[in-house]
């Protein structure tokens, strides 16, 4: 609960060229109406000043009705610490949404950079805004002040968690501007993303090559720009050359053991199956008999080369 | 055994603890592996070796407990990331921990324990641990139906080599090719060096025994392990290995991100992984057999072989390595006993009924 006074604010007294917090991103609720910006009511908060007051949260909706005479905001005293401006921010904007990693980031950099204590900002800032008082995330969320701003929106607009946002800014830039061309020609899913990024990062890591070489190889850039490609089957070539890399073995005794099941005539009534990770050596027939003749069909499919192929198949599972 | 591991660290203060006290909960210790926690165990310390499933072959091995930590930082070591207590802890009731052994095996005369530190940590890498080996070597000498196995990668044996072991104690080493140790087991005593104590062991009258775990999918593995097979031979006498297991890298999927957390360039993580039916991610079955089976040809391929066996293995594995899988737990330890028995008939005179191992004898 945010017990600071609200006022009326004569917008003319607003400085919006003090840009010191301008950290955060809007509040957008679901029942906002997209271009009005103040359509929810929700005040801004704002910090008095020498130059008059000073925009913390509500950048968007204060510009939105400077023409205006006075606008309500809640205002914080102008003796207020960074760090209690930054918490009482924060958890206002944690009142209608998770703060974005980005925004965590910054607030960090600008603690850090007036030269607040990695101590302080773990033990007590954290805990403030919910987060465990540890200190590889400081880094792990300043790293996120490396992304690049299509993929920060990206990850905005997918409400992604904070480990992808992590796992994302540990890429290079290289690597980062060629996942820009996928999100633009095949607009994947989160889970999709972070399937790709992982498994071209784990062949990275595992076969000491780097990133080049590998959408080189699958012919990433090629892939992305034929404009003949509809965006779903982009994403299922690409998808399937990064798991051939990642698992080439078990790629290829898959693709060995569907070729041996595909040379198998089964009656419409049987299926086969088997593990698909191989850890069980064995092939599971189903059969469902709906009527006599599916038995007799069953019979039927027992053939010499039927089993045969069974075999073949069974051996190179 | 407190005094003399003490001893061992003249220039740290202890800090003496009442006994009702549980550090727990203390958040104020450096890592668990800088923090040397002497106590008497309070509970069971003498356990089953934890096998995972019923889908993979477990030898019913026994383990003491009586180290729990491990100065080593192995890349791929289980305990740094199962292991949550904020100490190596180290239990100094000798007497009570080899009585608590005695009594368990006394139960079941007729079958053959074989009952090893070095599960939750090396078994001679901290004063403690050696301290307590030394009791134990003496111990076990005595006790008709067990034996008794100290496993290290280290070459601190000498305070071990003039007890008398009565032909009880195996003193065996985790190996990989000197690569690996060099990239993943830093800590560690290097390949040539473990040979060598392995041979020292050897000529002082132990039994040996040597465990290729965990064995990694590499790029020129096939090579690598190979010539480790033939470094082992070339020092040692094969014809008195007690025995030598096989085991790949397996962990759960939860010690992955840990894992790649606190080692970024090791590769270790990032191997062609499944999830087995014990839920550890595993080396893909083919795949597995494929870096086992020249393996196994390899140490077989002597007069006299060592007992080779895998470690947490499916029975297809088994039978496809091998061309035979033992039926069962039980059969397994029993193979084990009559190995033993038929190879070493001096320190195991006793030949094994099978029915004696046909039934559960949890301790």
């Amino acid at each position: 609960m945010i017990s600071l006074p609200i006022n009326n604010l004569n917008t003319g007294q607003i400085d919006f060229t003090d840009r010191a917090f301008d950290l955060f991103y809007p509040i957008k609720l679901p029942a906002q109406i997209p271009d009005k910006p103040d359509s929810l009511q929700l005040p801004a908060l704002v910090q008095n000043s020498l130059s008059g007051y000073r925009i913390i949260v509500g950048k968007e909706l204060l510009e939105f009705r400077k023409l205006e005479e006075t606008v309500q905001a809640y205002v914080l005293p102008e003796n207020a610490s960074d760090m209690d401006t930054f918490c009482i921010a924060a958890n206002y904007i944690r009142l209608f949404r998770p703060l974005f990693p980005v925004e965590i980031a910054r607030i960090i950099q600008s603690l850090l950079d007036n030269k607040t204590e990695r101590e302080t900002i773990a033990r007590i800032f954290f805990p403030e805004i919910g987060l465990p008082p540890n200190f590889k995330l400081i880094d792990a969320y300043q790293n996120c002040l490396n992304l690049n701003i299509k993929i920060i929106e990206w990850l905005i607009e997918k409400n992604a968690p904070p480990k992808t946002w992590f796992a994302l800014s540990a890429l290079d830039r290289e690597f980062q501007s060629n996942l820009i061309l996928l999100l633009e020609k095949t607009h994947p899913t989160l889970s999709v993303l972070e399937e790709i990024v992982r498994n071209i990062r784990e062949t990275i890591i595992r076969d000491d090559t780097n990133i080049y070489q590998i959408l080189t190889e699958i012919e990433w850039k090629t892939i992305l720009e034929n404009s003949d490609l509809p965006e779903v089957e982009k994403i299922t070539i690409l998808r399937q050359r990064i798991t051939r890399l990642r698992f080439p073995f078990l790629s290829s005794h898959t693709e060995r053991a569907k070729t041996l099941r595909q040379k198998i005539d089964t009656p419409p009534n049987v299926r086969i199956s088997y593990d698909p990770t191989f850890e069980i050596k064995a092939l599971t027939l189903d059969a469902t008999f709906a009527s006599p003749k599916d038995i007799d069909a069953l019979e039927r499919f027992f053939t010499e080369e039927n089993r045969r192929k069974l075999n073949e198949l069974f051996e190179n599972l | 055994m407190t005094r003399r591991t003490l001893n061992d660290l003249p220039n740290l203060t202890p800090e003496i603890l009442d006994n009702d006290d549980d550090i727990s909960g203390r958040d104020d210790l450096p890592d668990a592996k800088q923090v040397l926690f002497l106590t008497h165990s309070k509970g069971d310390i003498v356990k089953d070796c934890p096998g995972t499933s019923k889908d993979y072959l477990c030898c019913r091995y026994q383990v003491i407990n009586q180290t729990q930590n491990c100065p080593l930082n192995c890349t791929y070591c289980i305990l740094q990331f199962y292991l949550n207590f904020p100490a190596t802890v180290i239990f100094t009731n000798v007497d009570e921990i080899l009585q608590e052994a005695a009594t368990k095996i006394q139960h079941h005369p007729k079958r053959l324990f074989r009952i090893g530190t070095g599960e939750l940590g090396d078994s001679l890498a901290l004063g403690g641990s050696r301290y307590f080996a030394e009791c134990a070597v003496e111990f076990f000498a005595s006790l008709q139906n067990a034996v008794f196995e100290l496993k290290s990668k280290t070459t601190q044996i000498d305070s071990i080599l003039p007890l008398k072991h009565g032909g009880k104690t195996i003193l065996s080493w985790s190996v990989n090719p000197q690569e690996i140790i060099r990239k993943e087991e830093w800590a560690a005593d290097r390949l040539p060096d473990r040979l060598a104590a392995a041979k020292k062991a050897q000529d002082a009258g132990f039994l040996i025994g040597f465990h290729f775990d965990p064995i990694l999918s590499l790029p020129d593995g096939n090579r690598l392990y190979l010539k480790l097979c033939d470094a082992i031979y070339n020092t040692v006498d094969p014809a008195r290995i007690a025995w030598i297991s096989l085991g790949s890298l397996r962990f759960p999927p939860s010690m992955k991100d840990a894992m790649a957390e606190r080692y970024p360039k090791s590769a270790i993580p990032y191997g062609e992984m499944i999830r087995g039916i014990d839920g550890k991610l595993r080396y893909v079955r083919p795949h597995r057999v494929s870096m086992y089976r020249p393996i196994y040809e390899r140490l077989i391929r002597v007069s006299n072989p060592p007992f080779v066996y895998f470690c947490m293995e499916s029975p297809t594995v088994w039978m496809e390595v091998t061309g035979f899988s033992p039926e069962s737990n039980n059969h397994l330890d029993f193979l084990f006993a009559d190995n033993l028995h038929r190879r070493f008939p001096d320190h195991f005179p006793i030949k094994p009924e099978r029915e004696e191992y046909d039934h559960d004898c949890t301790l």
